[in-house]
């Protein structure tokens, strides 16, 4: 074996990640791994590349224990990581990139160029590359900038390659070379970790494949011993039962109060159409990177779109800024509470009120503060927020009170759309329950909610109907009827 | 001890939003100032003398107040000495053209406004971070002053007009009143509006306010263009004092602008600061200033002194700032 890992753990203050690895490579071997955002793979290859020290376990190298406690150890064991967005000093040539960490000087520390230009040659030609080393790095597609990211771990005389997602920047034609290139490698007795999200590229290039799920190592397959279903399977492989699936209800209201048409913006999302009803939950499911932030955020307006349209009400609107659309009755909860959601160091009161200013102040802008506490102390006692008093700051509580306030701020905006991005990232059990009675009783009182989330299980229990996004793109409109796991993650994967 | 008082504050958040604010830094720096300027001198139990003291630092401190919005907002203004120069030099070229006191007043006045708008209109639409691109129209300005002027005095304004820091009222001169008035209308401004209110919370965090809906690019506009308009009455006010509009007037000023502001607990960062801190750090400012002079302490030595109690201010602010963030 060329790697292997025992009883492997990791845990991030107190709560387990992944637990109990065991996990081989051979040489000569394309292992690929997949599994659900948050299953686990990403901790595990940083474990193994030495970003993260593991809690527990062992890892051998050529049937030898190794403590692998930094990116430069693991270096030395011969162990690279090639990342998907590649990490290249852009200013530097491609010789000088290639050989970043190991340059060899002569006795006065001056880098011996002309060596190190032609030993760059020589890696760029073995894996097929025509690219002149003397060249700087800036300019070069993302594709070339991988293979010499590929052509560094070579240098290092690397005997474990780990790919983290490396298709998902290229265009298909790259991809082919790509996998040219890791061919050679493996027909060289390279052992590679290969990550993707979708699956017939795992089916073309891996020998044999690892499903992640929860922190656990599933099971460990030859790919051809395995079928997409049987993938998709072991990687939701919750217990289906528990999840309480919606009654599909009928929605009284039948009119529609957003209708989006082509929805367009180049490079984040293309052709986007869909329509909300009033009290209707629409769940947008899918992986990270598909899209979904970025279309919510267009329609609120902190982004622009190319091309496309958005009906409201019967009307064609533009909101150009989330000013614009918070007058046009719109709300967005955002995914990254800390950066756009809350003011930290700022009073809660401050916080629940900072959208609705006209509410809060006269004709003069003089603010009403008794209004101000009346209106924290409504939601404080409604919501059930716990905190000394609404004058105390925001950031001293936990992160489900935090989340309880930004909807009560978006409440009291009185939304006709709410948008919902991830809004029980982060957040506990307790308060998680809470947060979806929230919910189904604004869409009972007839506001109509997008709600963006990759928890399956949620979007299955709260949605009436579920937009399956991948790569920019809806690839699925379900009804809660018909929707599983299972379904969402085929049309989320490939 | 000093454990459960900080736990007993994190339980009545009321109380620390009052004990712990770094304006009392301020506070107790000037009451240290007036104290040890008595000792220097018995003239400094003298109000008048102290009010006297104060004149020439008037145009800072109304800068100051305008600066402390800025700076509570997220964003600075460095280019505040040029404009006084600059606007002070186009009103004496404008008066020395025969165009009359009045129109040239207000051509001052339009000219600081059109510079603080052009400084708006760069950091906001372009988004240039505003301590770079101010550092660019510091200089710009303070050259569009150089070329109009030369190295000449432009003077000759009538008797009225000249030497506004000896008219009083009362035993206050008019400068003070005009300073005092400005930072009360702009400190109800800043803590009972709901502007006032947007501005820390774009300071704190910008995205979010992006998000809430408050027109974070607008707001900043305003603010750089309402720099520039109170520069221009400064540049006015002081060509009155002084007699004569030159390139090289309020040369460094704004570090000793920004030295009220901060002295006065605003946070470099933004979203927190008020008016009350900058107005108690003009008068340690001005204090120190003739507490100094009293004590025949040379110009130069005195900026060390300056710069060694900025450092103190921004120390001890942060420390503040970290306490009451926990």
């Amino acid at each position: 074996m060329q790697l292997k890992t025992n009883n492997i753990g990791k845990t991030f203050s107190g709560v387990n990640v992944l637990r109990n690895v065991d996990f081989d490579l051979k040489p000569g071997e394309v292992h690929a791994l997949v599994g659900e955002n948050g299953a686990g793979k990403s901790t595990f290859v940083k474990i193994l590349s030495g970003v993260y020290t593991p809690t527990e376990g062992k890892i051998f190298l050529d049937e030898k224990k190794v403590n692998i406690t930094s990116p430069i150890v693991a270096q030395k064991n011969g162990v690279s990581l090639i990342h998907q967005e590649p990490q290249s000093f852009s200013h530097l040539s491609v010789a000088e990139n290639i050989f970043m960490g190991h340059m060899e000087g002569n006795n006065f520390s001056r880098v011996k160029w002309q060596d190190i230009n032609n030993k760059s040659n020589e890696i760029l030609e073995s894996i097929g590359l025509k690219i002149d080393p003397k060249i700087i790095m800036e300019g070069l597609s993302i594709a070339d900038q991988q293979m010499i990211e590929i052509a560094g771990a070579l240098s290092k005389n690397s005997k474990v390659l780990i790919m983290d997602e490396p298709t998902s920047p290229l265009t298909p034609n790259e991809v082919g070379k790509l996998f040219d290139i890791v061919n050679k490698l493996k027909s060289n007795g390279m052992a590679i970790i290969f990550i993707s999200h979708r699956l017939e590229e795992i089916r073309q290039i891996s020998d044999r494949v690892t499903i992640f799920r929860d922190g656990d190592l599933i099971t460990t397959k030859n790919i051809n011993e395995v079928s997409n279903e049987e993938i998709i399977k072991f990687m939701i492989g919750r217990n289906i039962e528990e999840i309480e699936v919606k009654e599909n209800q009928f929605i009284k209201n039948d009119e529609y109060i957003l209708n989006v048409k082509n929805l367009s913006l180049s490079k984040k999302f293309k052709d986007i159409s869909f329509n909300l009803k009033k009290g209707e939950i629409l769940g947008f499911a899918g992986l990270v990177g598909a899209g979904r932030t970025e279309v919510a955020k267009s329609i609120f307006g902190a982004e622009k779109f190319d091309e496309g349209e958005i009906i409201y009400n019967g009307e064609s609107i533009i909101n150009n800024s989330p000013n614009e659309a918070i007058n046009n009755g719109f709300a967005y909860v955002p995914e990254d509470r800390k950066q756009m959601g809350i003011f930290g160091p700022v009073a809660v009161e401050d916080n629940i009120t900072s959208a609705i200013p006209k509410d809060i102040s006269n004709h003069i802008g003089l603010i009403n503060s008794k209004t101000v506490s009346k209106m924290t102390n409504d939601y404080i006692n409604k919501f059930n927020i716990i905190l000394t008093s609404g004058r105390q700051l925001i950031e001293e509580l936990s992160g489900g009170n935090q989340q309880k306030c930004i909807i009560s701020k978006w409440l009291l905006s009185k939304p006709k759309v709410l948008i919902l991005d991830e809004p029980t990232r982060g957040v506990d059990v307790g308060v998680k329950s809470e947060m979806y009675e929230i919910i189904n009783k604004l869409a009972e009182e007839g506001t109509a909610i997008i709600l963006i989330s990759s928890e399956l299980p949620e979007i299955l229990s709260l949605s009436h109907r579920i937009i399956v996004m991948r790569e920019g793109k809806i690839t699925k409109i379900l009804n809660n009827k018909e929707a599983t796991q299972e379904k969402i993650m085929s049309y989320a994967i490939n | 001890m000093l454990k459960t008082i900080s736990i007993y504050l994190s339980e009545n958040p009321t109380l620390r939003y009052w004990i712990v604010r770094p304006e009392w830094v301020a506070v107790i720096l000037l009451i240290i100032s007036i104290i040890s300027s008595i000792q220097l001198s018995p003239f400094f139990a003298d109000l008048a003398f102290i009010m006297d003291s104060a004149t020439p630092y008037v145009e800072y401190g109304l800068i100051a107040i305008i600066l402390t919005l800025i700076i509570i907002s997220g964003e600075i203004d460095l280019s505040i000495a040029s404009m006084i120069a600059l606007t002070a030099v186009i009103f004496g070229t404008a008066y020395n053209a025969g165009l009359g006191m009045p129109i040239s007043m207000l051509i001052a006045l339009f000219s600081g406004t059109l510079c603080g708008l052009f400084n708006g209109i760069l950091v906001t639409q372009l988004q240039i971070p505003s301590i770079i691109l101010t550092i660019g129209t510091l200089t710009l300005y303070r050259g569009i002053a150089q070329s109009l002027a030369s190295d000449f005095s432009l003077g000759g304004y009538p008797s009225w007009f000249i030497g506004i820091d000896y008219r009083y009222i009362g035993i206050v001169p008019i400068p003070v009143i005009i300073f005092t008035v400005f930072a009360i209308v702009v400190g109800f401004f800043l803590s009972s509006t709901i502007y006032g209110k947007q501005l820390y919370l774009i300071g704190t965090n910008p995205q979010t306010a992006k998000y809430s809906g408050i027109k974070v690019n607008r707001i900043k506009l305003l603010l750089f263009t309402l720099s520039g308009l109170v520069c221009g009455i400064a540049g006015v006010l002081t060509t009155s004092r002084l007699a004569v509009a030159r390139f090289n007037m309020a040369t460094g000023a704004e570090l000793e602008i920004v030295l009220m502001v901060m002295l006065g607990g605003t946070y470099i960062f933004g979203g927190r600061g008020n008016i009350f801190g900058t107005f108690v750090a003009f008068w340690i400012v001005v204090i120190l200033r003739a507490g100094l002079n009293v004590a025949r302490i040379k110009i130069e030595s005195q900026l060390t002194i300056l710069g060694a109690m900025l450092i103190i201010a921004i120390i001890l602010t942060n420390y503040i700032y970290s306490k009451s963030q926990k």
